[in-house]
């Protein structure tokens, strides 16, 4: 703390004098400039602790973009220069920044955007308090002026102006009889039904200016969706000069945006209203790029934290954190912008960091000035690991074992016994007969219960057998020949539809839901169509024909077929998401080049997301939440962590054993779910355990453990659990009640984990506890056993709560015996009370 | 409509509290007319002026409720018919709202009365349009204060209709124009061309547009072009600029010649906003009647044989009938489900044809305004229908690249021809029965009845999407995307000349004129430079000289043509010029 404040007495240099400076930045208004240099000086000849009131010192400025390229005379490039102190805070100092170009018969400044001048290189240089940046410029064609580019120029408009938007024309019937394709997924398609699909109304080249769709969008004519586009606006001039050029579709087909770039990529916002004003530019096919800030349709993922102007200023709100997405051309891109409160006593405590996990988390926490919640109990802990890693309940002998044990290294040592256990398998069998949709169909013939069951068993022997995952992922995207003797050739049973299998592989092995993709570019997404079709390619080929058994499916490559892209009708060869177009020889497997891709070490998709899983296991959240949902603009809450996790199970060879452990044993993981002052509002960012309740099969299971009452499940010998049910079919009212995934779909949505209403009253009045604990006869039993009445009392709260009741509980408990009342009644009442409390529920 | 409504309270200084009740006879008299639904100006240009006038005067007009009482009529109509018509109509009814008459208004919609007069700040409609209560409107935008201003003026001023000379004035009649007989074929006197039409254009624009109509006079060589604000006339027999009608209400959608030739019916608006179908002679270019009022542009229009009905159809799927004699709206047809884009009353009289943008097509008993026939056929919008001269059959043209011919007498589809593969977007009778369509096959075609290609006519340019023969059936005329104007040879199939839909300024014709005199006038020396030089060779040369004789003789007509041209282009400038300010010339 003491270098904060030698640093504080350097302070922040003045702001420079010169034109550029006289007008002050709206964020520094309202915030005492001298106040806190004199505070400072008075508390360090004090040497008092500083730094509740330090003055952060300057660390960094970066001016974005890194480079200006102009290609034509209507070229402008607009810049942000971001400052960065010390402690983490950044701010806009654009209008603070001076700016000179280097020559200026080369380019020059016109209100803070550079405008071409004459072709040539210069430079630009900004200096902000003290430090100094060169920005290269680099300009071509400055002579050269372009026509308006419909789908350069005008599409953008379309989005921006939010015409083409899904409540909008956008919809799939249009709106008031005109359609646009949404968020401009069809520019040639859109260009016709502008000017020629009902010829002599929509535009007028004779007189532009009464063109219906300027009259539309300035609501000069009444319009359902107002006001989309002043008069007089540059939009508008935009639109009205492509009316007058004749309307006509671009000459040669325009370059294709193939990249988007947002700056500043982070922002930490101190106080209620501070702004960062973010840059967006496109890079193109051809090579050229655009400044498209005022282009793009700017969006935020939470507006009570950090609003976005339509123009791309984002300003704080409340203390939190949003995601700031721009879209442009269907393409989008995003940026974090954290909001804290203005002058924040904030200490970070010391806390032991076990791993890298910690570390990570602890650097996201120290941002947001979050501290994280203290290490939970030793019961706590036991309870929520083995529930975590085994889907069980600790049995009160080893609940007393691990209570009483006082070695130092017992935590560690409990997750290396839990991950040993059979129980671990099972319930990543079950995760992964979720994400396979391992399930009989309603017809036999699709999917027969048999099938379901070979595939659950393949499945069973590959996790029991500690197969890394991405073998077994190879296994079953290339998976080829009759099912029942290749129980992984089910994979392509279950699904049969091609783009259908597409969205499934997507979702389940990369985490993202391409659904969207399949009629129109993704709407919050990268994805476009083309990427959708183009991954959908490699699964084009896959032939599928009837075994000796009418139950039983041959896969095969085909060798032949395609899928064909909607607009257009063509064949679109096989494209990796996001990735090249591979060279695939006619008629081989391209199941195995898309394998070959995923699994390759350098594709981190594939091991992002399963980490992922992992820790969403292990927290009730992942790290991208929901799992199967990555997408720009919902992007991980923390990116660093989620790399560190993917680099980790690559080097573990995809042993997610060895991933688990690393989670479980850091202090995060241990933390107690009590909150602190500063983490209260917390919900992503792993400051204190979230309490979460227990999936239906894990709690069906521990009731029938707890009370002695085994289940009998469809298919299944008497006593089996119920995180063993092969055939995601197979249910019973419990089951359901409580969310059990039905594995029609890969979606992790499939397991519902939302308390309601219906699984109060089921544990109260349903079958469920009464009937298993008059069943299991556990409290007779243990009397027979000769136990005394507190004997039992602690076994029941051992077994239920894996914890010894509290001396208060105990001392309340005792009021309810005597009096005429049997032991075995109020006991078994004391039993169905732990078993309705919300502590035995929730995983806490 | 409550008319009992007591007042709240007292409206604040400065306006006449009594006047919610001296306002009330006006209402309960129950005059329904709405304002300006029918309007007949004699004179075009008088309606110009008044137009300008009533610009001005609203211009300049503060919302002042005390100075000036605020009327439903003079004040709150204009503001409701800019934003709120389009949906508070008779025809559209949100939330079973119709704004567009006095008595509509005060009724109020779904929710009961909106309006309580002396108390704005009380009235739904007032909470709406201030965004002080939902639902909110216009939807996605709010009035300006201004208007804000007038409306709450005119609820504390106790709702007034307006000011009572005018509240009470009758609907004249608009003309009578009927004929006893319904006209078929060709009536007798010489065929009726433009005389006295102006040839100064109303909007000079940079560049041509796509048509949305062409039209043929069927017993005289004219032809008329629908542009923006103004109708553009052309002779057939020398393609030389026959006058321009102007319709300041917007763009042109539908032209058509009455059946004897007389008349001319046009149909065209403000798109989402206003619309107005106009009648007018032929010869002198005086607008007859104008039905005004619509709430968006009117796309197809035609007047009836006997010339006792109009009908308009437009994008609120209705099909009107008015009657010429009143300016009466005798008829509102609901059958359609999507955009009305064409209709045509039979030659006799007896039917009306109407289509629609999902295809429909309904045939009507023109007097009776009863559906005789629904025609399902058409798999996309059908963009034209005419009937052949006998009224036994109509052709119909589909966005399903498909011409269909119906039979009258059943409403059976007698045949249909795949014509243009992507879509027909025009089809016309010639009264010889041959029909011309073209489509976005970029294809023009004449075809007889049993569908047989009689020939197609050669077209290079970008989309024809009107086309139709001239009186004679010699010609074809069509247009296309650009705006470009064609005329065929129905013979060769030959493009004979070219229109400009969008002509030039009179000065700029006249300089134009001056030029071609001068050309002319070198083509005749040359000429009789050569007859000379033949005549000093003797008789040995005679039939050279002949030929010479002739071209000297051809020269000489087209010269003095030109020049009687030039002599009325001049005059017409001269006298614009004297008279400045009368008529806009630029575009904007």
């Amino acid at each position: 703390m003491t270098e904060r404040v030698s640093n504080s007495s350097v302070g922040r240099a003045r702001p420079p004098g010169g034109p550029e400076f006289q007008r002050a930045h709206p964020s520094t208004q309202g915030r005492s400039e001298i106040g806190p240099y004199l505070r400072a000086a008075f508390l360090a000849a004090f040497t008092l602790p500083a730094f509740a009131f330090a003055k952060p010192a300057l660390v960094d400025v970066k001016v974005f973009p890194a480079d200006v390229n102009l290609q034509t005379a209507q070229d402008r490039q607009s810049l942000v220069v971001q400052a960065i102190y010390d402690d983490g805070v950044t701010r806009d100092v654009t209008d603070k920044a001076g700016f000179t170009v280097a020559h200026r018969s080369i380019a020059k400044l016109e209100r803070g955007v550079v405008v071409p001048v004459a072709d040539g290189r210069t430079e630009l240089r900004v200096k902000f308090a003290g430090k100094a940046l060169a920005v290269p410029v680099k300009v071509e064609g400055a002579k050269v002026a372009e026509p308006v580019s419909f789908t350069k120029d005008v599409m953008p408009i379309l989005t921006k102006a939010g015409c083409n938007s899904g409540a909008c024309h956008g919809s799939s019937r249009g709106k008031d009889g005109f359609h646009l394709s949404l968020f401009g997924y069809d520019p040639d398609g859109d260009h016709f039904r502008l000017t020629r699909e009902v010829i002599g109304r929509r535009i007028n080249l004779t007189v532009p200016e009464e063109s219906l769709v300027l009259e539309k969008a300035t609501n000069r004519v009444p319009h359902t969706g107002g006001e989309r586009v002043k008069a007089g606006s540059e939009f508008h001039r935009t639109l009205l000069a492509w009316l007058k050029a004749g309307a006509s579709k671009d000459a040669a087909a325009a370059a294709k945006v193939v990249r988007l770039e947002m700056n500043p990529l982070q922002a930490v916002l101190e106080g209620r209203g501070e702004t960062q004003q973010l840059n967006v530019r496109a890079v193109y096919a051809d090579g050229t790029d655009r400044d498209v800030t005022a282009l793009a349709a700017f969006m935020t993922s939470n507006d009570a934290a950090v609003a976005v102007s339509e123009l791309g200023r984002a300003t704080a709100v409340a203390r939190g954190e949003a995601f700031i997405t721009a879209r442009f051309e269907g393409l989008i891109a995003g940026v974090q912008v954290l909001a804290i409160p203005q002058g924040l006593k904030f200490t970070w405590p010391q806390v032991a960091q076990h791993n890298y996990v910690d570390a990570l988390v602890d650097a996201k926490l120290r941002k947001l000035r979050i501290a994280p919640a203290a290490v939970c109990g030793d019961a706590t802990f036991l309870r929520r690991v083995c529930l975590d890693i085994t889907g069980t309940l600790p049995a009160p002998a080893a609940v007393r074992k691990f209570l009483a044990d006082k070695s130092a290294g017992k935590r560690a040592a409990i997750v290396d016994e839990l991950l040993a256990r059979k129980e671990f398998a099972e319930v990543w069998v079950m995760k992964w007969a979720e994400l396979l949709q391992i399930r009989s169909a309603d017809q036999q013939l699709q999917m027969s219960g048999k099938s379901a069951l070979q595939y659950f068993e393949w499945l069973d022997d590959q996790i029991a057998r500690n197969v890394p995952a991405d073998q077994m992922v190879r296994t079953l995207l290339t998976a080829t020949g009759p099912s029942f003797a290749t129980p992984a050739a089910n994979f392509y049973k279950v699904e049969r539809d091609t783009l259908k299998m597409t969205e499934n592989v997507a979702q389940a092995f990369l985490g993202v839901r391409l659904q969207c993709a399949q009629c129109h570019n993704h709407p919050f997404d990268r994805w476009t169509m083309n990427d959708y079709y183009g991954f959908a390619g490699f699964f084009a080929q896959v032939g599928r024909k009837a075994g000796e058994d009418p139950r039983e499916t041959v896969v095969f490559n085909s060798g032949s077929g395609g899928v064909k892209h909607p607009v257009g009708g063509k064949d679109v060869a096989p494209r990796f998401l996001g990735g090249a177009q591979p060279e695939i020889a006619k008629g081989a497997d391209r199941r195995a080049v898309l394998a070959d891709w995923l699994l390759a070490p350098g594709n981190r998709y594939f091991a992002r997301n399963l980490a992922n899983i992992i820790w969403a296991q292990c927290f009730g959240r992942g790290i991208v939440d929901p799992v199967d949902d990555v997408r720009v603009s919902n992007p991980a809450s923390n990116p660093e962590l989620l790399e560190a996790l993917a680099t980790h199970l690559i080097e573990y060879r995809y042993d997610f054993r060895r991933l688990i452990r690393d989670i479980c044993t850091s202090r995060t993981y241990q933390a107690s779910a009590l909150a602190n002052e500063t983490n209260a509002n917390d919900e992503r960012n792993f400051s204190r355990s979230s309490v979460r309740r227990i999936r239906a099969e894990v709690l069906l299971d521990a009731l029938s453990d707890i009370t002695g009452d085994a289940e009998k499940l469809r298919g299944l010998p008497l006593g089996a659990r119920a995180v063993e049910i092969a055939d995601g079919r197979t249910s019973n009212y419990f089951l359901t009640t409580f969310g059990r995934a039905t594995r029609e779909t890969p979606c992790s949505c499939e397991v519902r984990m939302e308390p309601n209403l219906s699984q109060a009253l089921h544990l109260l009045n349903g079958t469920a506890v009464n009937a298993k604990l008059t069943n299991g006869g556990l409290v007779r039993r243990l009397q027979k056993e000769g136990r005394t009445r507190d004997e039992i009392i602690e076994e029941l709260y051992l077994r239920v709560l894996a914890r010894f009741p509290t001396t208060v509980e105990t001392e309340q408990l005792s009021s309810f015996f005597g009096e005429g009342r049997k032991d075995e009644v109020v006991l078994n009442d004391l039993f169905w009370s732990l078993l309705n409390a919300k502590e035995f529920v929730f995983n806490h | 409509m409550k008319v009992g409504t007591p007042l709240r309270g007292v409206p604040s200084s400065g306006v006449d509290f009594r006047a919610p009740t001296r306002a009330r006879p006006h209402t309960q008299a129950g005059s329904e007319s709405r304002p300006d639904l029918f309007r007949c100006l004699r004179k075009a240009r008088g309606e110009f002026l008044g137009l300008t006038f009533a610009a001005i005067a609203l211009a300049t007009t503060a919302p002042a409720a005390d100075s000036k009482r605020v009327t439903y009529e003079d004040d709150v109509f204009p503001i409701f018919r800019d934003n709120c018509l389009k949906c508070h109509n008779p025809d559209k009814l949100k939330g079973d709202l119709d704004l567009t008459s006095f008595s509509a208004a005060l009724k109020g919609g779904g929710s009961g009365a909106g309006l309580t007069p002396g108390d704005a700040v009380g009235s739904q409609l007032f909470k709406s349009i201030t965004h002080a209560d939902e639902p909110t409107m216009p939807p996605n935008a709010k009035l300006s204060e201004r208007d804000v201003g007038i409306v709450r003026a005119w609820i504390e001023g106790g709702l007034l209709q307006g000011v009572n000379s005018k509240a009470l004035a009758a609907a004249r009649p608009a003309a009578d124009l009927s004929l006893k007989n319904a006209s078929v074929g060709r009536p007798a006197g010489p065929p009726v061309m433009p005389a006295t039409l102006a040839l100064e254009p109303v909007v000079l624009g940079e560049r041509g547009s796509a048509l949305s109509a062409v039209a043929s006079s069927p017993w005289a060589p004219v032809v008329a072009l629908s542009g923006t604000r103004q109708i553009v006339f052309y002779r057939t027999s020398d393609f030389e600029f026959a006058g321009v009608l102007p319709f300041p209400e917007g763009l042109v959608c539908d032209v058509k010649f009455s059946r004897n030739g007389q008349l001319l019916v046009a149909g065209g608006g403000r798109g989402g906003k206003s619309g107005a179908a106009a009648v007018w002679d032929v010869a002198t270019g005086e607008r007859i009647i104008t039905i005004g009022d619509q709430y968006d542009s009117v796309l197809a229009a035609d007047l009836s044989s006997d010339q006792q009905w109009i009908a308009l159809g437009g994008p609120d799927k209705i099909v009107k009938i008015y009657r010429t004699r009143s300016g009466a709206l005798e008829f509102r047809l609901k059958k359609h489900t999507d955009w009305v884009t064409a209709l045509e009353f039979s030659p006799d009289g007896k039917y009306l044809a109407t289509a629609d943008r999902n295809g429909g097509i309904v045939v009507w008993d023109a007097d009776a305004g009863q559906e005789v026939f629904t025609l399902p056929g058409h798999r996309g919008a059908v963009t034209a229908i005419s009937w052949r001269d006998d009224s036994e059959m109509f052709v119909s043209a589909g966005e399903d690249g498909a011409l269909k011919l119906w039979k009258a007498a059943d409403g059976s589809a007698l045949r249909s021809v795949n014509a243009h593969p992507g879509g027909a977007l025009a089809a016309r009778f010639a009264h010889d029965g041959r029909i011309v369509s073209s489509g976005r096959d970029n294809k023009v075609v004449i075809w007889d009845v049993s569908g047989r290609n009689l020939q197609s006519l050669a077209f290079s340019g970008d989309l024809p999407n009107r086309v139709t023969f001239t009186d004679d059936g010699r010609l074809v005329l069509g247009s296309d995307w650009q705006g470009k104007v064609y005329v065929w040879e129905t013979k060769t199939g030959k493009v004979t000349g070219q229109l400009d839909a969008n002509p030039p300024s009179l000065a700029e014709r006249v300089r134009q004129g001056a030029l071609r005199l001068v050309a002319l006038q070198q083509e005749l020396d040359k000429t009789t430079a050569a007859l000379v030089a033949l005549e000093s060779r003797g008789d040995a040369e005679a039939k050279k000289q002949a030929e010479a004789r002739a071209a000297v003789g051809a020269a000489q007509s087209k010269l003095a043509a030109a020049k009687a041209a030039l002599a009325i282009w001049t005059d017409a400038l001269k006298q614009a010029k004297n008279k400045p300010g009368t008529r806009k010339v630029s575009a904007r």
